[in-house]
């Protein structure tokens, strides 16, 4: 299995020091996993210079050195220009396409279809909802936005058919995975608390996961005796 | 350019007045056109008035005896970059808005308390507001020069995707993911 990782699930997941989990399901599942050339600039080249950022950036630089993900680039300009075309000219105001993505989401796209990726890692919401519920996202930027938007349909429906049968996942199911597969516990001892304690600070670095679809997912993976202890804030 | 220069000019009165209210509201405005339009230069001056409305507010700033000439110096630089854009003279516009946020960031050093200066704050700050209202993380980020990593940090201690509806649930992509890899195995 393939999987095409974005800088967002990539930092998220290190940033909760459970990078290592990741390792350990790419050889569980004998995958392999993909970074593209932007993100490595993002998330290793330049935060390795900032003293800030140094220590993140030094856990993803090894998880690579680890031989966990290959960095690669996206050779087909054609495909790159194809994407970036569709999806910045989705919506418009006033008549002006608002372009939404940028090039590190664009080119972990165009390697998703580059690779025949099955699956595409990504915390942040407006590339996942771009591809899976656009009308949403539509509806999200005009109340946000207090404008109209429109909407170009036919780009928004061929956007949405190119990745239809990638699975697209976030760094909270794949923490949820690697418990299931008995992994999490090379981190954390095994238990309900240390699964909702990952899920939630995978949220707090960032992933676009609200606290009550988490703790749904507790409910029905724990039943009804799962109580939420205090909120989560 | 047309709005970036209404709103310097509001920026300018506002900070000449001390109006720290307004400076906020023009911040807020500037970067919602901002995102809008995916106009940076507005970006940058909405990073300029939220900077100037935090380093306004703080007493041990204001109360410094550098302050003055701090304001003064930082006022000179954008009444040169309003004067410069309504000449069309954009390397002069960004030469000057290029000082105003060096002095924005000097003072910030010498006379704050924090590491991260409130330059850098706004940008982080300003460019999560650009990703409430639909804009890709990358877009975002760049459209204020934020740090992507601090961007996801800071909207993760939002209450962001709490309020947005859920396209997929955890156990559906799960679902989907567990397929590709049975089918991947056989």
């Amino acid at each position: 299995m393939r999987m095409v990782f974005d800088a967002s699930a990539l930092i998220s997941v290190s940033q909760t020091c459970l990078i290592k989990i990741l390792g350990s399901l790419q050889k569980e599942l004998d995958a392999e996993f993909f970074i593209p050339q932007t993100v490595f600039e993002e998330a290793v080249q330049r935060p390795i210079q900032i003293k800030r950022f140094e220590l993140n950036a030094i856990r993803i630089k090894k998880a690579i050195e680890d031989n966990w993900f290959k960095v690669v680039s996206s050779k087909d300009g054609q495909l790159f220009g194809q994407i970036e075309e569709i999806a910045n000219n989705c919506f418009f105001v006033n008549g002006k396409p608002i372009a939404l993505l940028q090039r590190g989401e664009i080119e972990a796209l165009c390697l998703v279809k580059e690779l025949s990726a099955e699956a595409f890692a990504i915390d942040e919401r407006t590339t996942r909802m771009l591809i899976e519920n656009p009308v949403q996202l539509q509806g999200i930027m005009q109340e946000r936005r207090g404008k109209s938007i429109s909407i170009e349909k036919n780009r928004v429906g061929q956007f949405g058919a190119m990745f239809r049968e990638t699975a697209i996942v976030r760094s909270v199911e794949l923490i949820v995975l690697a418990d299931e597969l008995g992994l999490l516990k090379e981190e954390l001892p095994l238990g309900q608390q240390s699964l909702e304690a990952a899920l939630f600070a995978a949220k707090y670095s960032g992933c676009a996961v609200s606290g009550r679809e988490i703790n749904l997912f507790l409910q029905e993976t724990f039943g009804k005796s799962f109580i939420k202890k205090g909120g989560y804030t | 350019m047309r709005s970036a220069a209404n709103f310097l000019a509001k920026v300018i009165a506002a900070f000449q007045n001390n109006d720290l209210f307004a400076l906020r509201e023009i911040s807020n405005n500037a970067i919602d056109h901002a995102a809008l339009e995916n106009d940076r230069e507005l970006a940058r001056i909405a990073l300029i008035a939220y900077s100037l409305h935090k380093l306004a507010g703080k007493h041990h700033i204001v109360g410094d005896d550098r302050w003055r000439d701090v304001k003064h110096d930082i006022l000179f630089d954008l009444r040169l970059a309003s004067k410069a854009i309504e000449k069309n003279n954009f390397e002069e516009f960004d030469f000057r808005l290029k000082a105003a946020i060096d002095s924005v960031q000097q003072t910030d050093k010498k006379m704050g308390y924090y590491v991260q200066d409130v330059f850098e704050k706004a940008k982080v700050k300003h460019a999560s507001v650009a990703y409430g209202m639909g804009l890709g993380l990358g877009q975002a980020a760049e459209l204020t020069g934020a740090d992507k990593k601090e961007l996801l940090r800071y909207i993760g201690a939002t209450r962001l995707a709490d309020s947005e509806a859920v396209t997929v649930g955890i156990r559906g992509r799960l679902e989907k993911l567990k397929e590709k890899i049975r089918k991947g195995k056989k």
